[in-house]
């Protein structure tokens, strides 16, 4: 799996400068804002959709044939995105929070570490989440297609949230809000678990 | 004799084209070279030893050993080279040898260097730099890097110039100096299998039609031109292939040393490219 891993950060070098002026571009619109938690969260998520990108370099250089030929399981292969997925995330979460209170400094901000913290995990949760979705179908249709899957997935918070704000639903309790950490982990961890096994089954049951 | 790969009744149907009940055997120490024309085969085959695809039947055997029950056991011994660069574009070799390193158990990187070098590939260049050529020679670097016992190889020499070509094949008879090394190539350049194969295996339309020593094939096999009258005179059974011309037929028979023996044919200079052309024809009538 190291070997694999080291694959997919070679190829992502290239996405190195990219990034380097996302956290830039969104730097200065913190400071706009007079807010980093919103923008390094949602740099968490897009950093965090990078093996998606790896996922499409393979198809692009046909890896997955190759991959099949090297002394590697099927499962070693599949769960190596969701590793990277979990390794990128945790970078990111760790650079974001950083950029939280880099920025916050720099404004002159009272630092609130706790939030920060708290930020970078929700945003944690969020992008795997969506991984463990994005990556069993980028496994069935391939990258091109699951793209269209992504941006309804990407879709739907935004609808939910839209539907609850036209609807009377009565906001939820303080016990609920306080559990809300814990039902996110649960809710993530049992996405990864389904996933992962949804993922290899595909890729078994795929020929070559 | 103890064989590196063995086929048996190797079944795989799609909707529009079946590999036929291929029995192979590739025994340990030779170069077998696979030919047949596109589509004949030869790369499912290749893909259902590398346990690509969901066979309908059959069963494979590598070093004597079941191909799926020790599928990653085997691919440590397995070298492998498609006639297509598997490797990402903005890759370099320097991260080629550190990608792989974790993953086979007896990767050399002296070894790699070694045929970078021998193989004037630079080491810090992109895959995207590379010229089809040199992206052929890395995968055989690699394939080559790992102490491999087994190289199975779809078409490695295509996309190379006739220096280079003429290298690659002595690699590959470097290989099989070790007598537990094999190699199963398949090549549309006959002149190469003719330089460097033991045995020849020649697949059309998913069928199997004949594995042969080279020797064999060259000395028993030959296409001969001769008169419609002198046609007729041919045992049918040993014609595998007719065509008829303005000037007579060439046939291609599998009894040379027989009827050279009778005294009323000749025979031209057969190669595998001139048998394998003239059995695709089939029998003209």
């Amino acid at each position: 799996m190291k070997g694999l891993i080291l694959k997919d950060l070679f190829n992502l070098r290239r996405y190195l400068k990219t990034y380097a002026m996302f956290f830039l571009i969104y730097g200065v619109l913190s400071f706009m804002q007079q807010d980093a938690s919103f923008f390094s969260g949602a740099l968490v998520v897009i950093i965090s959709l990078l093996p998606i990108s790896c996922m499409s370099l393979d198809e692009y250089a046909h890896w997955d044939i190759y991959a099949q030929c090297l002394p590697l399981s099927k499962k070693c292969i599949v769960g190596e995105k969701y590793v990277l997925a979990m390794l990128i995330s945790i970078i990111a979460g760790g650079l974001s929070f950083v950029f939280q209170i880099v920025v916050s400094a720099l404004m002159g901000l009272p630092i609130d570490f706790l939030t920060a913290f708290l930020v970078v995990c929700a945003c944690i949760l969020v992008s795997q989440f969506l991984n463990a979705i994005v990556v069993p179908t980028v496994i069935k249709y391939g990258a091109d297609k699951a793209r269209y899957v992504i941006m309804l997935v990407a879709l739907v918070p935004t609808l939910f949230v839209l539907f609850l704000s036209k609807t009377n639903i009565p906001k939820p309790s303080e016990d609920v809000l306080q559990s809300l950490p814990y039902i996110g982990i649960i809710v993530a961890v049992a996405a990864i678990a389904i996933s992962y096994f949804v993922s290899v089954k595909l890729y078994t049951q795929k020929e070559f | 004799m103890n064989y590196a790969l063995e086929l048996k009744n190797v079944t795989k149907s799609y909707k529009d084209f079946t590999l036929d009940n291929i029995n192979l055997c590739v025994p340990q120490g030779c170069i077998m070279g696979f030919v047949g024309e596109n589509g004949a085969g030869k790369t499912t085959t290749l893909k259902a030893i590398l346990n690509l695809l969901h066979l309908d039947s059959g069963d494979i055997k590598i070093f004597g050993k079941d191909y799926k029950a020790y599928e990653q056991e085997l691919k440590q011994d397995i070298g492998v080279a498609f006639d297509n660069c598997n490797f990402h574009d903005n890759l370099r070799l320097n991260d080629i040898s550190r990608i792989f390193a974790p993953i086979y158990v007896n990767w050399d990187n002296e070894v790699f260097k070694g045929f970078c070098t021998r193989f004037k590939l630079p080491l810090d260049k992109t895959f995207k730099e590379f010229s089809r050529g040199m992206k052929m020679k890395a995968n055989l670097a690699v394939a080559l890097s790992h102490h491999a016992k087994l190289l199975l190889l779809d078409e490695p020499t295509g996309g190379l110039d006739p220096v280079m070509r003429d290298e690659i094949l002595d690699v590959f008879l470097d290989f099989i100096q070790d007598e537990t090394h094999s190699i199963l190539f398949s090549s549309h350049i006959t002149g190469d299998l003719e330089k460097v194969a033991d045995y020849i295996s020649f697949i059309h339309d998913g069928k199997l039609i004949l594995t042969k020593s080279k020797d064999d094939l060259l000395y028993q096999y030959g296409i001969l031109k001769c008169s419609t009258t002198q046609y007729a005179q041919i045992d049918k059974s040993h014609v595998l292939g007719m065509r008829k011309s303005a000037f007579g037929c060439e046939v291609l028979v599998d009894n040379k040393p027989e009827l050279l023996l009778s005294g009323k044919f000749t025979f031209d200079n057969t190669t595998i490219d001139d048998i394998i052309l003239l059995y695709n024809k089939g029998v003209q009538q």
